[in-house]
């Protein structure tokens, strides 16, 4: 009896990280169409979301890698489960807060972490499997994005470039086309991707819980409800970390848009296929400041960029540390316990929508770069006024 | 003990998916700048509307359908079989 609800509260929260895994990330494919005027906002976050749900049904070989690959699966309990999934949408709000497009995946991966550390001891890490397929991979395939989206950029603006004005604005319209193409390109990768985690995770709390056997794949309905999660997440759409994307990193326009959205793309489907739960985000991070130096009079902001990598490195620290407090609470499976936390989890992050509201970010200004900065950054410039 | 980085998996991501990104990024601006090499003109010249350039269009039709292959193609790559 307990346990039911307590599977039922894990598949609940479960299914909100999928929706913050989903707002966060509509930047990764859309940013730089919006950037452009290539789409619209709202139709932007309209398409991202139905490809979304399309690549949730594609394919579920990162699924796999998510479940197994972190913790011994034997000592994995709810509990643990539960303390993850809370330590990585605190952390996917808070980025999302200040308009960092950092890694939910990641953010997923250091929950787990911290809370299976102390729900189950240091014994049922995988710390080399983590290394290898996880912080490896998340150094390196930015620099592998950015170096083709870079190459791609260069060889787009050679090519196409005219001395004509008038053909060079032609084609210059031709790439917004090409953008809404790639970038729904981007859009499948992602569903493909992210919406495994959850699945994964789902999965192996119905497993842990003993309702399908150990080597099961996710049932139709684990896959359906985490697809519909991550669209309508989408849908939502990140606005703050669009703007971050799109025009606060470097200046976009159609051709390094289609170039980025093309690089991350490759990058994404090319591995994916391997199963590594590569990060989305950082991919498509990599891409666009790639895009960024392809074309010389764009120009990286570098401030920014550093601004991103450290919260990439702070990721898996982070949501493992808020897991883990998470987890001392719950560890014992204390059903009570878990109610008071959900109930807490879910005002707190009632809140924080409510205050976010009093510096709104969204279709209607997200290209507008210079009003209603997110709150840090005003903070940061000082506020003049 | 698994070496930590596998370079050849690295590698070959690397590789293709420059090649994929060179390709189709590459193409895309041919046919862009052929297509505007017959569209920009009839902006001006009014009734030739590229007419005069068959190849211009034939060949931007090429760029883009090859676009489309690799598209579809990745597509297809991803999907499990």
């Amino acid at each position: 009896m307990h346990n039911t609800l307590l599977l039922v509260i894990v598949i609940v929260v479960a299914v909100s990280f999928d929706f913050t895994n989903g707002f966060h990330d509509t930047a990764n494919a859309m940013a730089t169409s919006i950037a452009t005027g290539a789409l619209k906002p709202r139709v932007a976050v309209a398409l991202s979301g139905v490809l979304n749900l399309v690549g949730a049904f594609l394919s579920v070989s990162v699924a796999a890698t998510i479940a197994s690959g972190i913790l011994d699966a034997s000592k994995v309990t709810l509990p643990i489960i539960f303390a993850g999934l809370l330590g990585a949408i605190a952390w996917n709000v808070a980025t999302w807060w200040f308009g960092l497009p950092s890694s939910s995946s990641h953010a997923l991966i250091g929950g787990v972490i911290g809370a299976g550390i102390v729900g189950a001891g240091w014994s049922a890490i995988e710390g080399s499997t983590i290394l290898s397929k996880v912080v490896i991979p998340a150094v390196l395939s930015p620099f592998i994005a950015g170096i083709v989206a870079g190459v791609a950029t260069f060889i787009a603006y050679r090519v196409s470039r005219s001395k004509d004005e008038r053909r060079d604005e032609n084609s210059k319209r031709t790439f917004r086309y090409g953008q809404l193409l790639s970038a729904s390109l981007v859009s499948l990768a992602h569903g493909t991707n992210d919406a495994q985690k959850t699945m994964g995770i789902v999965t192996l709390a119905l497993i842990t819980d003993h309702h399908l056997p150990t080597d099961a794949k996710p049932p139709f309905w684990v896959i359906f409800m985490c697809g519909l999660a991550i669209a309508s997440g989408t849908y939502l759409g990140g606005w703050r970390v669009i703007r971050t994307l799109g025009h606060r990193l470097t200046d976009i326009e159609t051709p390094q848009g289609f170039a980025a959205e093309t690089a991350s793309a490759a990058v994404l489907l090319i591995s994916t296929h391997g199963g590594a739960p590569l990060s989305t985000t950082q991919i498509t991070t990599g891409s666009v400041l790639g895009s960024g130096l392809g074309r010389r009079a764009a120009g990286v902001r570098w401030g920014v960029a550093g601004q991103l990598v450290s919260a990439w490195i702070l990721t898996i620290p982070a949501a493992a540390c808020v897991a883990a407090l998470i987890g001392l609470v719950t560890h014992n499976g204390n059903t009570v316990g878990i109610v008071v936390v959900t109930i807490v989890a879910a005002a707190l992050l009632f809140a924080v929508w409510l205050k976010s509201r009093a510096d709104p970010v969204n279709a209607d200004n997200v290209n507008d770069v210079n009003a209603g900065k997110p709150a840090r950054d005003a903070a940061l410039s000082g506020a003049a006024a | 003990m698994a070496p930590l980085i596998d370079w050849t998996t690295t590698g070959q991501i690397f590789v293709e998916s420059l090649a994929a990104g060179v390709v189709i990024v590459g193409a895309f601006a041919v046919g862009a700048r052929l297509l505007a090499l017959v569209t920009a003109r009839s902006g001006t010249g009014g009734a030739q509307a590229g007419r005069g350039r068959p190849g211009a269009w034939a060949g931007a039709i090429l760029c883009f359908l090859l676009v489309a292959a690799a598209v579809g193609y990745g597509i297809y790559f991803t999907v499990d079989k």
